[in-house]
């Protein structure tokens, strides 16, 4: 299967602080790869430099082969990588159906004045899809955090992305909001989208995941499918000490 | 929406009629605050809907002021004296603006947040130093350029140039504020991250902005001059001139159209007004204790407060909670 | 030649200490305070009006200013920028009404003339076969020792530690116990002094006007800027750069170009290096 996102030797130093050390690994086509660690491990600066809001002290990140480290971030986004944010950051004085429909937007003047974009009927449909049917014109403060975290999926989606970088999806979430999710993220696989997927919840990742990679300090531990991973005697170490 | 076009028509009729009623002087007034409105506006469609504040508005209004007064001068363009006619020059400011409005822009975006600002308002000194420094034959230094030629003369017909001004830039503003490219900007200023996130390049986008902004600004600055038929850098590269029009917008309600413009017209009025109470200093003190005021608990100004009324009426009418 | 150097190193001491504040509160604080200058201006006020209307005693008139510069800064933050530290377009537009306010106010107090304060310290002192006014002298040495002393806090201290922290990593310093607001504070307070200090010897040097906060501010901008945010270092070197590039274009070239070099420089910077000198 080739290989759809590649990175090699990212290395990532704030200060004095390293927080991604020489770390390199890959998601293949059609999986989902699970990305463990402690708290601090630097997962979610990991994302940070795939999307583009770092850039990295040194390594390459690759995106179905292409090397993508000069890319600005919005381009990134257009050629098929999106992300949600551990901490949902929603447009607060959108209505949420507004906020999908920036998503939709053509990154070109001309294209925007022409109406282009997606129609709202569209727009409907994907909020719809990711469970937040009739809640269209609520405003990020009236809603749940599960809602919250639905409103990031959709507007991933909703820029058709190849893969999405989803960290800590889970988070704060009640048992039945993470089956809901659980199984939304499923019905996306089965169309083909790709995930990373970050958690702290192993029980959640693990019927979603094919594969994990663990990291700690910023730096490789382990990777391999999810239940060699969880009885290896390094993970162990990492998150019990 | 239907509703809201029906107010509007009704208040360009009203001001269309108006000056059959009232006094020259209020139509003088009325002039001046159509340009101070056209400005705040100008200076509302980068700083209000983007979030990247603005100082430099009395650069762009200096710029394109000092241009066609410069080659539309009595003197004419030394040394070969030359005039050029006004639908030459005020084109040819409006371009000097945009073209130096670039200036500007282009290194401040390389770095976020509040240096846009900053250098906007460098930029804004600088000028006002080379105007008065460097060859002072030629811009008047110190003094200005006096003696300009006006596009219309009296009150009555610059009144309607102006109103005709203003409705074209509101119109305009109305276009892209209801389109996407409105959406995004207001995104933008929510959070410009996400909106990069979403696949768009927020640079394009605040350019754009920019731009409509410069345009503005020159089409204003140019027929302002050319109405006061004088320019001078005392006026026009000050920190009074960039307040009057950030308190404008800001005071009617920053990211609105109306905001700007009844704020334009307020500011005019009530300067004016206040006049023989408060005298000279303490006037000008009052006002700004008010703006600060409004910006610290309203930060949507008089807008805010309208909608607030709106919302109490309706919600009297329903007797209950107001949703949404 | 000479001439350049002391009024060069004035200058530059003085836009130091102007500068200095106004980066700390952005570090730490995250915001712009457009204000800052004119609490130099307000400070050159009270110290004239109490040593030379009062004819209070030179160290009495020194506290007041110092005292009501500091005043000024700690109430802007309580009063409303508190309440915004995640506005920054609020914070922009009220601080810069709030300078004008001020400059109303100061005009109202003391009308719109040019005063020439008379020096704080009289005489001239012959160094290496040229003489320099005493006042010079007196105003650089107090200015580098008020450096010095911040420089000495920031460093030394645990609130100048905790004020690095909070510039550094805000989460991460508040997780670690420290508290952003009597932080904050402290780093007002501090600017508001150091915005006093400048304002006192600022107005011997220049003639005192209520329109006199305009030019620093926009300076300590360009000065921040080229040194890099959030480094004090980078400020002091920035500031003389600055202070004598101004100086030697006042002395040089043309009195009314005197800010354009340091804008220059400013927009140079922001082209090539956009974090600046020693910024992060």
């Amino acid at each position: 299967m080739a290989k759809l996102l590649e990175v090699q030797g990212l290395t990532k130093k704030f200060g004095g602080l390293v927080a991604v050390n020489d770390l390199s690994f890959y998601v293949e086509e059609g999986e989902v790869l699970g990305l463990m660690g402690p708290n601090g491990s630097g997962k979610t600066t990991i994302f940070n430099l795939i999307m583009g809001d770092y850039k990295p002290d040194s390594g390459k990140i690759f995106f179905e082969g292409k090397d993508i480290g000069n890319y600005p971030t919005y381009q990134r986004v257009k050629i098929g990588i999106a992300r949600t944010y551990q901490v949902p950051r929603p447009l607060r004085e959108m209505p949420i159906i507004e906020d999908i429909r920036v998503s939709t937007i053509p990154d070109s003047i001309i294209e925007s004045f022409r109406g282009g974009g997606a129609h709202l009927k569209e727009i409907e449909k994907i909020a719809e899809d990711v469970g937040l049917k009739g809640r269209f014109s609520m405003y990020p403060h009236e809603l749940t955090m599960g809602d919250l975290r639905r409103v990031e999926l959709a507007r991933a989606l909703a820029t058709n992305p190849k893969i999405i970088l989803l960290d800590e999806i889970f988070a704060g979430l009640t048992v039945a909001e993470i089956e809901e999710i659980d199984k939304l993220l499923r019905r996306k696989m089965e169309e083909g989208l790709d995930f990373i997927v970050v958690s702290h919840d192993l029980k959640a990742l693990a019927p979603l995941v094919d594969r994990v990679v663990v990291i700690h300090f910023g730096q490789f531990i382990a990777e391999g499918p999810f239940d060699q991973i969880v009885n290896d005697e390094k993970v162990k170490a990492a998150y019990f000490g | 929406m239907i509703r809201r076009l029906r107010w509007w028509l009704i208040a360009i009729a009203v001001m269309c009629v108006l000056p059959l009623f009232i006094p020259l002087g209020v139509t003088r007034l009325l002039v001046m605050g159509s340009y101070l409105a056209i400005f705040a506006m100008s200076w509302d469609m980068m700083s209000g809907y983007t979030g990247y504040v603005s100082f430099g508005h009395p650069f762009l209004i200096g710029l394109a002021g000092y241009v066609t007064a410069f080659l539309s001068h009595q003197e004419g363009f030394q040394p070969p004296h030359i005039i050029l006619p006004l639908y030459v020059t005020i084109p040819l400011g409006v371009a000097a603006a945009v073209g130096g409005g670039m200036l500007f822009f282009l290194p401040s975006m390389r770095v976020r947040g509040p240096y846009f600002a900053l250098v906007s308002l460098a930029f804004m000194e600088i000028l006002h130093r080379l105007v008065i420094a460097i060859r002072p034959e030629f811009t008047g230094g110190d003094r200005g350029l006096p003696h300009l030629p006006s596009v219309v003369m009296g009150a009555v017909p610059n009144y309607y140039l102006a109103l005709g001004l203003m409705f074209a830039v509101a119109l305009g503003l109305w276009f892209v504020t209801r389109s996407n490219v409105g959406n995004i900007l207001k995104a933008i200023r929510m959070d410009e991250d996400v909106v990069e996130a979403s696949g768009i390049s927020t640079y394009r986008f605040k350019r754009f902005a920019f731009l409509l902004s410069a345009v503005t600004a020159g089409l204003g600055g140019t027929f302002y001059t050319h109405y006061l038929a004088s320019i001078g850098p005392r006026r026009a590269f000050s920190v009074t001139f960039l307040l009057d029009i950030i308190i404008s917008a800001v005071l009617g309600g920053m990211g609105t159209i109306t905001g700007p413009i009844f704020g334009g017209y307020f500011l005019t009025f009530i300067l004016e007004y206040l006049r023989p109470y408060l005298f000279g200093q303490w006037r000008l003190l009052a006002y700004a204790l008010a703006a600060l005021f409004i910006v610290i608990y309203r930060p949507r100004g008089f807008y805010g407060i309208a909608q607030d009324i709106v919302k109490w009426f309706r919600r009297k009418r329903i007797g209950g909670e107001v949703y949404g | 030649m000479e001439q350049i150097f002391i009024q060069g190193a004035l200058l530059s001491g003085l836009y130091a200490l102007i500068a200095m504040g106004f980066t700390m509160i952005f570090g730490v604080g995250g915001v712009l305070n457009l204000a800052h200058a004119g609490y130099v201006m307000v400070a050159g006020y009270m110290y004239f009006w109490a040593s030379y209307m009062m004819g209070l005693p030179i160290g009495v008139s020194f506290a007041i200013a110092i005292a009501t510069s500091t005043g000024l800064a700690v109430g802007t933050y309580m009063g409303w920028v508190r309440r915004f530290l995640y506005e920054p377009t609020i914070v922009f537009v009220s601080t810069i009404i709030l300078a004008l306010t001020l400059e109303h106010i100061m005009t109202l107090a003391f009308f719109r003339e040019n005063i020439n304060v008379p020096p704080i310290v009289v005489g001239m002192t012959q160094i290496g076969g040229y003489s320099f006014s005493n006042n010079l002298i007196v105003a650089v040495i107090a200015s580098w020792i008020c450096i010095a002393i911040v420089l000495l806090f920031v460093r030394r201290t645990h609130m100048g530690r905790a004020m690095r922290a909070l510039a550094m990593d805000r989460r991460g310093a508040i997780i670690s116990g420290i508290n952003p607001h009597r932080v904050n504070l402290t780093t007002w307070a501090i600017s508001g002094a150091l915005a006093g200090v400048a304002g006192i010897f600022y107005s011997s040097y220049t003639f005192l006007t209520p329109a006199a906060w305009v030019l620093p501010l926009i300076m300590s901008f360009a000065i921040v800027v080229i040194g890099g945010l959030g480094s004090i270092e980078g400020t002091i070197i920035a500031a003389h750069i600055v202070g004598f590039m101004e100086t030697a274009t006042v002395l040089a070239i043309h009195e009314k170009l005197r800010s354009v070099p340091g804008l220059v420089i400013m927009i140079i910077v922001l082209l090539l290096r956009p974090k600046g000198l020693l910024g992060r």
